[in-house]
């Protein structure tokens, strides 16, 4: 479910900033996962 | 205790999926987001159609559009569509890993693959090809990254649920018992609540659409507003 391309874009640096953002959090849930399930 | 909270999950699933299937009929929604919130609600059970009610049922003739008009039910959409989308692919990836009994890092990466791959090329480019213009590899392009943000989003949150349950849940592994659905359903939710506020950014900074109001032709509320969102108000 995407805009399409003629509405206002946010800055690349910001999207980066996002992308970014989106990979720790996914990082996160996976170190979480191995720390806890490790201590089983 | 456990089983009994379980058998009483998937009773008010069952209920729960049958009202929502018959009474968003009659939602002026777009088609892909009544599939969602319906696959939404196979997933979280009375959670999916309590979203369903609060967020997207109109509550009287002719205000849907200004129904979901508000920010939080903007957004509630598209993490809906994401997290319907997704969810079939992690869902079969989880069980085909599990019943291969393949190791924690393949198990996960197995569901990121099966969870983007069917979110983005079925849920987000084919069934919204109409906003790129018709194209699905114009689709393809513009769904990238909106799906990359999100699936990160709700995978970081359900991963983590999952893995630590699977692990200290016994026989919650297999996918022939009831447990191991029952926590990738809380799992799920986890995750759609995780990728919510990274969904939140996507409609602020249109990336993403949200909920739409979509009336079928010759209806007395679809003459003058047949599709509205966001993006139409400008």
């Amino acid at each position: 479910m995407t805009m399409s391309a003629d509405a206002a874009k946010p800055p690349a640096r910001a999207t980066a900033l996002m992308a970014l953002l989106s990979i720790v959090i996914f990082g996160a849930g996976i170190a979480l996962s191995a720390i806890f399930a490790g201590r089983h | 205790m456990l089983s009994g909270v379980i058998l009483l999950w998937f009773i008010l699933t069952a209920l729960s999926v049958a009202f929502v299937a018959v009474d968003i009929r009659s939602t002026p929604e777009s088609p892909v987001l009544k599939w969602a919130f319906v696959l939404i609600t196979v997933y979280t059970g009375p959670f999916g159609a309590f979203l369903y009610v609060l967020g997207c049922r109109e509550p009287l003739p002719g205000l849907h559009a200004r129904y979901v008009e508000s920010r939080w039910r903007q957004v509630l959409g598209s993490t809906m569509h994401c997290v319907a989308g997704d969810g079939i692919g992690i869902l079969a990836g989880a069980a085909i890993a599990s019943t291969l009994g393949l190791s924690a890092p393949v198990h996960v990466a197995l569901e990121y693959v099966l969870g983007f791959g069917f979110g983005w090329t079925i849920f987000q480019a084919l069934f919204m090809r109409n906003m790129a213009g018709g194209s699905f590899n114009r689709a393809l392009r513009q769904t990238f990254v909106p799906e990359f943000l999100s699936m990160n989003a709700l995978m970081g949150g359900m991963v983590s649920v999952m893995t630590i349950s699977m692990t200290h849940v016994r026989g919650s592994e297999s996918p022939q018992r009831a447990i191991f659905w029952f926590l990738m359903s809380i799992a799920l939710l986890i995750g759609g609540i995780v990728a919510y506020p990274v969904n939140w950014w996507l409609v602020v900074h249109h990336v993403k659409h949200g909920m739409m109001t979509v009336r079928r032709p010759g209806t007395a509320e679809a003459s003058g507003r047949k599709r509205t969102g966001p993006r139409a108000r400008k």
